[in-house]
């Protein structure tokens, strides 16, 4: 039984400024939670949430686990018929509900993480040039050059993923670019946090950010991570200046592809490629990644049923993947069983944090699905590299 | 067409253009229709015919308007008028030039499912009945010329400019439906998800398929089909918020009629709101759901095909939470209803048009058949999307604000007929056997049927035709009766309620007596009872037409009266719709006595606060109204007054009204009843009675208007009180809307209140309603839904009010204190129904409204005729739809009157004087009054009010009284020839 003392409208109207007044006009349709990848694992109903939240019952949102549910892959907000900024307004009730001391235990090591190193790893910030110590790569922190590649922290720190960070730099340096990086002062961008509800450490770390960016003289700005790309892009604007051209490395790595700069081989591959949401969905770049699998000779390319605007998460996004691991790992299993309808060989991604969590998914589900990053794939049909 | 027909019926020229080649729009594009599930092209064809044929229209089909200049009063219009390359004149219909054609295009009646040749008729009940050639894909090879016998196609002709001058002019140029192929359901790439108006094709047996539901992949017959609505309506993401009005009941319709011819199908309708607020809607909705037809509560997400062919679809049950991916054979999409291509016509016009792109009104409320430019008016969906009768209601209206501004003119006197030749006294016989397409044809062997026919004595011709009610088979029809002598036609089809003055036209036209005719219903009667044996049907259908030839044969020719009509109007009810027919009828020249029973005019709208969706208070609207109707001449209101008796007929009533004990006696012509409705108190449901702040909807308007509203820090509006149940199964209509308009206006006057509406349904349907509900949810009211099953239960305890509410979308309950709880009382028909349905001897329904003579095409009619509906004495409805219909049956009553004559017609009783012994039983059972006693003690039939019901005839033990037309003589030969065995 709810009861009028439940019911906190302050709470829901400082939802609606946040949002533009949206939610208040949505009359429950399901069409959400129909496409909510964290509702296909859980009994998690977005469109529930939205009526809580228009019913103002704030204690009840606050002490639920479904706040945390979403990845924030944005699947629910542009298919909202009535245009309800849904995702947007997750993370302002999370920020309400961080502010108010409600913060998911899990996540909590993860904010402390931030706090002290500046990444969510529990990791020393030198950590973050493990990757690159054998590649003599440009200190921009020090010196000044053309184009910054903003590694991320999962890609900086999940060794699993530095044969990617590695195939990053390999393409562009042989095009001739002039490429660096900020080696250990690189913080992370801010994303997660942000979108768990915590504004004030996402400001500290994007003016930290955009100071270093400024400094190192940059044109360019590439990104590994979408989610990097999609806060640093979109999220900073919001409150900084953007200086920089800033991409992610597919965008890039298509233009030098196009430009004729990197000599391809052929090579044998079935692939299929998975539409990482804050690329595709958040960013709308859907398709850099394609024109380059179709550029790559003897590679066979299968589109998934479900792909572009029409994606289906990974699982990870959101602090999904610290809040929930299981979950995360269990919509990462339902899209590779997607993929596999393909007969695909590889599965294709150009998100550091898919890569992670589809990794995971096929190391429980054991898929025959092999995971690669777009960049390893482009590195293995270099005809000046790679093997 | 019924605008035209209703400005030509009173007298005066009109020319109706369409740009296709055939008049009927889309309403003969649908199978049947809703609520009474009628055949959709049996109820216009008889019309399209009717505007076919009239003297006073000038038809002009596949024709544009080019320009138009000038001012109301005098408009000069050039028309463009296409030519289809065939002469109407030499064309005999005969299609051979279709099976010649080597051009296949995608056929836009048949909403793409087929295809249709170069040169076409778009269906077999065209209007007029002539091929035509879409010169766009004609590839000139000229094969169709080469075997045409009667020679009619020229492809020298050129189309041409027709210039006119006229008085005003009326845009109805409908709607067309939405292709949604940026949703992600599928449509344009898989050929299993439709749209509504494909599956009316589909079920249509002048159809892609005859109507056989069959998957446009594979041709199977499905065996799930789903429905999903609000498929660009309701959309701000697909940019259009607002509701397409009709699809809730259309999608009802399409799965009911499914689930009636394949009980072993299974329709499933996904929905946000059921939007069944109409006439019969609600009714309607119950029986589907009684017919298994299942309704889930949710908007789909996506539609994709499996690899087995089957259409899945992704959604989630937003009553039980599951989200679940269905298997379906066949889904049908309820899109957007859009303006069809007004655009460049509204430039030529110099009309505007809204933000949706319809045609925009002058008034929302009060003139939405006027556009932006005097002299222009616009009925039907061209203004936004409503059902038919809706429409024709809204036609009438245009038609009336067309004719005032002619007003001066006098109507043209109806040029003569064609002379009427003596028959002759030897019954000749022509039959003509009609296949109705499938109805009958594929039920019966309608050719045996002809060939028996032509060995029945004094049968002298017999044809069969497809379909006997088209153009060119009146053509065939009227050469065989002139070739052949006939002097009696018998024609075997449908119903003659809906056809028989079809074929009486066609007599007349050839001078015969239009009564020396007869109709087998061979459909109503044969094929679509005994569907399921050939053999006998064509038996039986013989047995039919035989008895027909015998009675046609001793029938003589009847000759109809002429009655003049009195410019003289009866309005009985003062509220608004009542003061709009006065007005519009005043304006058209006619005299009104305005009868209303409380002491000042008004009715229900002098308790109104403000207007929905208009925001209005209801006074800037009734004040104008009030002077107006007090400054026209033309108009004698009585106060405190009701109707005490009347008596006569159609153009000549005499009454008697009272006031206060006094009498008084007028005569006049027509009567219009808009009586308006009455609150019922909600006793016994959800607390009421039991708190001075339970109130209805009426009391809290009267409580805002007096600015008399209890305080309230929470206020609770509950709709459905008492309506949508098994004690009044039908839907008030405006419930919502006031509900939502009130607690925009509670939310207001004390913004730190909380304001919940608990609703079944939101029935905003309206034009800007939609609209309205988004902002009011903006403004912070809550709505919670409940369903029948778990109703609120309101507490009163100590004087405190408690309500708790099931809400479906979380399956919890909710426990509200209330301080102010406003119920939506049901609504009835005003209490003197009862009185004026006694004296007016008009029917009265369910909610004590009043029955009208056809659901669909004549809401404004009763079936006696000179008698007229409009307003909430119909059934409720907000104000635009009640001025809509108000100015409508103005219209209507003006048309026997400004024509100044009605014929009567002659299948009527007779009195033997000589055998008549003059017990008076005949009197007695007369429920039209229209026997008398007269001075010698003896009975007379007052024609004019004798509807043939034959209860007089049937009852009279001296075997005094005749039928004419079923005269004694007549029936005994019918039954006498049925019971013989056929040859």
């Amino acid at each position: 039984m709810i009861t009028a003392e439940e019911m906190d409208f302050d709470f829901t109207e400082e939802i609606e400024e946040a949002v533009e007044q949206g939610f208040s006009a949505c009359f429950q349709c399901g069409t959400c939670t129909a496409r909510c990848p964290s509702g296909r694992v859980s009994q998690y109903k977005s469109r529930q949430l939205f009526h809580m939240a228009q019913l103002g019952l704030k204690d009840r949102i606050f002490e639920s686990e479904d706040l945390w549910s979403c990845t924030t892959c944005l699947a629910c907000m542009k298919n909202c018929p009535w245009e309800v900024k849904t995702t947007d307004a997750i993370i302002k009730m999370r920020m309400l509900a961080a502010h108010s001391g409600h913060v998911k235990l899990e996540h909590q090591p993860l904010i402390k993480s931030l706090l002290s190193y500046d990444n969510p790893w529990l990791q020393p910030r030198s950590g973050r040039t493990r990757w690159a110590r054998k590649l003599d790569l440009k200190d921009m922190s020090k010196n000044r050059g053309d184009v910054l590649y903003y590694v991320g922290c999962t890609a900086g720190y999940d060794p699993r993923l530095w044969e990617m960070t590695k195939s990053v730099i390999e393409i562009v340096t042989s095009a001739g670019v002039d490429i660096g990086y900020l080696g250990k002062k690189e913080e992370c961008c801010g994303g997660t946090v942000r979108g768990i509800g915590h504004p004030d450490i996402f400001e500290r770390l994007a003016r930290d950010n955009t100071e270093l960016f400024d400094k190192s003289g940059a044109h360019t700005v590439i990104y590994s991570c979408p989610g990097c790309l999609n806060t640093q892009k979109n999220a900073y604007a919001t409150i900084l200046d953007i200086n920089q051209r800033r991409m992610h490395s597919v965008e890039f790595v298509a233009e030098l592809l196009k430009e004729g700069r990197i000599p391809l081989k052929e090579i044998e591959a079935v692939v299929t490629y998975h539409d990482p949401c804050h690329l595709g969905r958040h960013c709308n770049i859907f398709d850099a990644p394609r024109e380059i699998l179709k550029s790559i000779p003897g590679v066979e390319f299968k589109e998934m049923q479900f792909i572009r605007e029409n994606s289906w998460c990974c699982g990870a996004g959101g602090g999904v993947k610290t809040g929930f691991k299981d979950r995360a790992v269990d919509m990462a299993v339902r899209r590779l069983e997607q993929a596999e309808e393909t007969s695909a060989e590889y599965i294709v991604s150009a998100c550091s944090f898919c890569y992670q969590n589809l990794l995971d998914g096929i190391a429980r589900s054991g898929s025959p699905l092999k995971m690669i990053d777009i960049m390893e794939l482009v590195k293995e049909a270099m005809k000046n590299g790679g093997d | 067409m019924q605008a035209a027909l209703d400005v030509a019926d009173k007298g005066f020229k009109v020319v109706l253009l369409d740009k296709s080649p055939s008049i009927g729009g889309s309403m003969v594009k649908l199978d049947k229709t809703f609520p009474t599930n009628d055949c959709s092209i049996c109820t216009a064809a008889p019309k399209m015919v009717e505007v076919g044929r009239h003297p006073n229209i000038d038809l002009l089909t596949y024709a544009e308007i080019a320009q138009v200049e000038g001012d109301v009063g005098s408009f000069r219009v050039t028309v463009w008028k296409r030519t289809g390359y065939v002469d109407p004149a030499k064309c005999t219909g005969c299609g051979d030039c279709v099976d010649c054609c080597p051009v296949e295009v995608p056929n836009e009646f048949d909403a793409y499912l087929s295809q249709r040749k170069a040169i076409f008729l778009q269906f077999p009940q065209a209007v007029p009945s002539v091929y035509t050639i879409d010169i766009d894909c004609c590839v000139g090879c000229g094969a169709c010329a080469r075997n045409c016998e009667a020679e009619a196609i020229n492809f020298l002709d050129h189309s041409q400019e027709v210039e006119y001058e006229v008085s005003s002019l009326i845009v109805a140029t409908g709607f067309t439906v939405l292709e949604p192929t940026e949703m992600l359901y599928g449509y344009g790439e898989y050929p299993d998800v439709i749209t509504a108006l494909q599956y009316e094709r589909l079920l249509s047996a002048s159809g892609p398929t005859q109507g056989e539901i069959v998957r446009p992949s594979d041709g199977k017959k499905p065996k799930r089909v789903a429905w999903i609505q609000c498929v660009g309506s309701r959309s701000p993401k697909y940019d259009r918020l607002y509701c397409s009005r009709v699809c809730c009941m259309y999608a009802t319709k399409e799965a009911m009629i499914t689930r009636d011819h394949h009980p072993d199908i299974d329709t499933t309708v996904f929905y946000l709101d059921m939007r069944a607020y109409g006439k019969g809607f609600e009714e309607y909705y119950n029986l589907a759901e009684d017919m298994g037809v299942e309704y889930i509560r949710s908007r789909p997400v996506e539609a994709f095909k499996k690899e087995n062919g089957n259409i899945v679809v992704v959604y989630e049950n937003t009553y039980t939470g599951e989200v679940e991916e269905r298997e379906f054979d066949l889904l049908v999409l309820s899109t957007a209803l859009i303006p069809s291509q007004v655009r460049k016509l509204s430039e030529i016009l110099g009309i505007d048009l809204d933000e949706n792109g319809f045609i925009k009104e002058k008034d929302v409320v009060f003139a939405p058949f006027e556009t932006s430019r005097e002299g222009i008016y616009v009925a039907g969906c061209s203004q936004g999307p409503k059902d038919i009768p809706d429409s024709v209601a809204q036609a009438c209206a245009a038609a009336c604000k067309a004719l005032i501004d002619v007003r001066n003119k006098e109507p043209e006197k109806e040029k003569h007929t064609v002379q009427e030749k003596e028959p002759g006294d030897n019954p000749r016989v022509g039959v003509v056997v009609c296949h109705c397409g499938k109805n009958i044809a594929g039920f019966l062997d309608v050719e045996e049927v002809t060939e028996y026919a032509k060995t029945l004595s004094n049968v002298v011709y017999a044809e069969h035709e497809a379909f006997a009610c088209s153009e060119d088979a009146q053509v065939r029809i009227k050469e065989a009766v002139e070739k052949n002598e006939v002097n009696r036609l018998v024609v075997a089809a449908c119903s003659p309620r809906t056809h028989a003055f079809l074929f009486q036209q066609t007599l007349a036209d050839v001078g015969l007596n239009k009564y020396l005719f007869e109709m087998a219903n061979i459909r109503n009667h044969c094929s679509w009872v005994h569907s399921s044996d050939r053999e006998r049907a064509t038996e039986k259908a013989k047995d039919l037409v035989r008895s027909a030839v015998k009675k046609v044969g001793l029938q003589e020719p009847l000759h109809e009266m002429e009655i003049g009509v009195s410019k003289r109007a009866l309005v009985i009810g003062g509220g608004i719709s009542g003061m709009s027919a006065a007005l519009n009828l005043a304006r058209l020249g006619m005299y009104v006595y305005l009868v209303e029973k409380e002491k000042t005019l008004g009715g229900n709208l002098t308790n109104v606060h403000v207007l929905f969706p208009s925001d209005i208070p209801a006074k800037n609207v009734l004040q104008p109204l009030l002077k107006k109707v007090k400054e026209e001449s033309n108009i004698k209101v009585f106060l405190n007054t009701t109707l005490k008796d009347i008596s006569g007929y159609i153009g000549n009533y005499e009454a008697v009204l009272t006031m206060k004990g006094k009498d008084k006696k007028i005569e006049f012509g027509t009567i219009v009843v808009a009586t308006g409705f009455s609150e019922v108190e909600p006793y016994g449901k959800y607390g009421y009675g039991e708190h001075k702040n339970i109130l209805t909807e009426l009391e809290l308007e009267k409580k805002l208007k007096d600015k008399k509203v209890p305080n309230y820090k929470t206020a609770v509006f509950i709709g459905c009180a008492l309506s949508r149940c098994e004690e009044r199964p039908f839907c008030c209509r405006i419930g919502c809307g006031n509900a939502v308009k009130n607690a925009k206006l509670l939310k207001e006057k004390n913004p730190d209140a909380h304001i919940f509406v608990l609703y079944r349904d939101v029935r905003t349907f309206g034009k800007k309603e939609e609209e309205y509900y988004e902002d009011v949810q903006r403004k912070g009211v809550k709505f919670l839904r409940f369903t029948e099953d778990k109703e609120p239960e309101v507490a009163v305890k100590d004087g405190k009010i408690t309500i708790t509410v099931f809400d479906q979308f979380l399956q919890e309950n909710i426990e509200l204190p209330a301080d102010l709880v406003v119920l939506n009382a049901p609504l009835e028909g005003d209490d003197t129904a009862e009185d004026l349905k006694k004296l007016l001897k008009i029917p009265l329904g369910e909610g004590r409204y009043f029955m009208e003579a056809h659901a669909k095409i004549r809401p404004l009619d009763f079936p006696t005729d000179g008698v007229y509906l409009c307003g909430a004495a119909h059934s409720p409805k907000g104000i635009a739809d009640s001025v809509s219909q108000a100015v409508g049956a103005a219209s209507r009553a003006a048309v026997p009157m400004m024509k100044g004559w009605v014929t009567i017609e002659p299948i009527t009783s007779f009195v033997d004087a000589d055998l008549c012994s003059g017990c008076g039983i005949c009197i007695q059972v007369c429920p039209y009054s229209a026997v008398e006693k007269g001075a010698d003690g003896k009975s007379h039939v007052i024609e004019a009010l004798c509807k043939g019901c034959g209860a007089c005839g049937a009852t009279c033990p001296q075997g005094a009284i005749t039928m004419k037309g079923y005269t004694d003589a007549q029936l005994e030969t019918m039954v006498d020839t049925l019971l013989e065995v056929s040859s």
